[in-house]
Formats: C-alpha cells, structure tokens, sequence
C-alpha cells in the first residue's frame, strides 16, 4: 500500500476532556504505530433495554 | 518520519491518579497496560469478602488478539507547518494507566482489562436463606447470574 500525506497545517483553539482511563492516550503530536486492546466485562443489569429518558413528542 | 514541534499556551489538568503520566517531550515507546476490578455495592459497607482477586477471573489472563504483522505500508508525510498549535488542553481527570502527551509518541501498545461487579441487597422476603452469600463473586467457570 502506497500513501501520501500532507500535513498542511493543524491549530487548534480549546481541547476539554472529562476523563482519560483505562490505558487510554490522549497526544499532542505524532505518531507512527498504535496498537490498543481492551477487555471490558459488566454485568447485564448494567445495560437498559429501550429510552430510560422519554423522548420529546 | 521526522516530528513537528507541538506548541501549547495553556494546559489544566486537575487529577492523575493510579499510573497515569502527564509527559512534556518526545517518546519512542509507551506500553500502558491497566487491569481493574470494580465493585459496586448497595449500601456500600465492604468487609473481607469484598477483596475479589485477579486471578479468579480469566479475563485477566486471557490472550489479547494482537495484530499479527503489520501490512507493508509506503508512506510519505509531508509536514508543511513546522508545528501543531493549540490554544488550551484542559482534562479534568487522568487514570489507570493512561497518557497525557505533548510530544510525538513514536509506537504505543495499550492494553486494559476492567471487570465490574453490581452488588444489590438481597430482597426482603430472602433475607433467610443468607446460603449463598459467598457466591457472590463467582468464578467465570461458574455462571454470571450474581454478578
């Protein structure tokens, strides 16, 4: 596979985050190779089947 | 591949917790790897039983499926700015492993594994057969009814 890329300028104005966890990166800069993996396991009362929230008609 | 440089006014970070790095400056290799249980429990008073250990779940131990190689990839990057500006980073929290950059991260291999467990009182009409109290936090091998 060939590509080419151009960088051809990046700024920036605000970031905001609320949280950065479980092994997770948040950069500022670059990069050449990122492999991630994550395993989640929770329990099923955890999920809600259908809208908890009734939607506006 | 050659790096820009990163220029930051401003950044505002409130927490970091539990091996996080918070790093200014250039890296060639990161591998965080994170593993948690978390229990959460109706009424919130934990005792001896509480203390679930790694190695009852396979979720701790099993084989991640990695990539097995790399395709072959030619590529050209082409900077045109010399550098990434940004105004403000702001986070407020920073945990388990994870890494707050500013800098180019040559390779990152990250790895998380997170159980959770959901512990509800029992009802009252049950309150006597107390039996299987500590099934609470059962093996994988067993079943997942009480998690």
């Amino acid at each position: 596979m060939n590509i080419e890329v151009h960088n051809w300028g990046l700024n920036v104005g605000n970031v905001g985050i609320d949280n950065i966890a479980a092994s997770s990166i948040f950069l500022i800069g670059d990069n050449d190779e990122i492999v991630l993996s994550s395993f989640f396991d929770t329990p099923p009362e955890a999920f809600t089947i259908g809208n908890i929230v009734p939607l506006a008609p | 591949m050659d790096k820009r440089n990163v220029n930051v006014n401003y950044m505002k970070a409130t927490s970091v917790a539990f091996s996080s790095i918070f790093s200014i400056g250039d890296t060639y290799y990161a591998g965080p790897k994170s593993r948690g249980i978390a229990v959460q429990k109706e009424g919130a008073i934990f005792a001896q039983n509480d203390q679930v250990q790694f190695r009852n779940y396979d979720i701790f131990s099993r084989k991640a499926k990695w990539p097995k190689q790399k395709p072959p990839v030619q590529q050209r990057i082409h900077h045109h700015e010399p550098a990434i500006n940004v105004e403000l980073a702001a986070f407020t929290g920073l945990s388990s492993s994870s890494i707050c950059q500013v800098g180019s991260i040559e390779k990152i291999y990250a790895e998380a594994r997170l159980k959770h467990f959901r512990v509800l009182r029992e009802d009252s009409d049950n309150e006597d057969d107390n039996e299987n109290e500590n099934e609470t936090y059962n093996d994988e091998d067993k079943s997942h009814t009480n998690q």
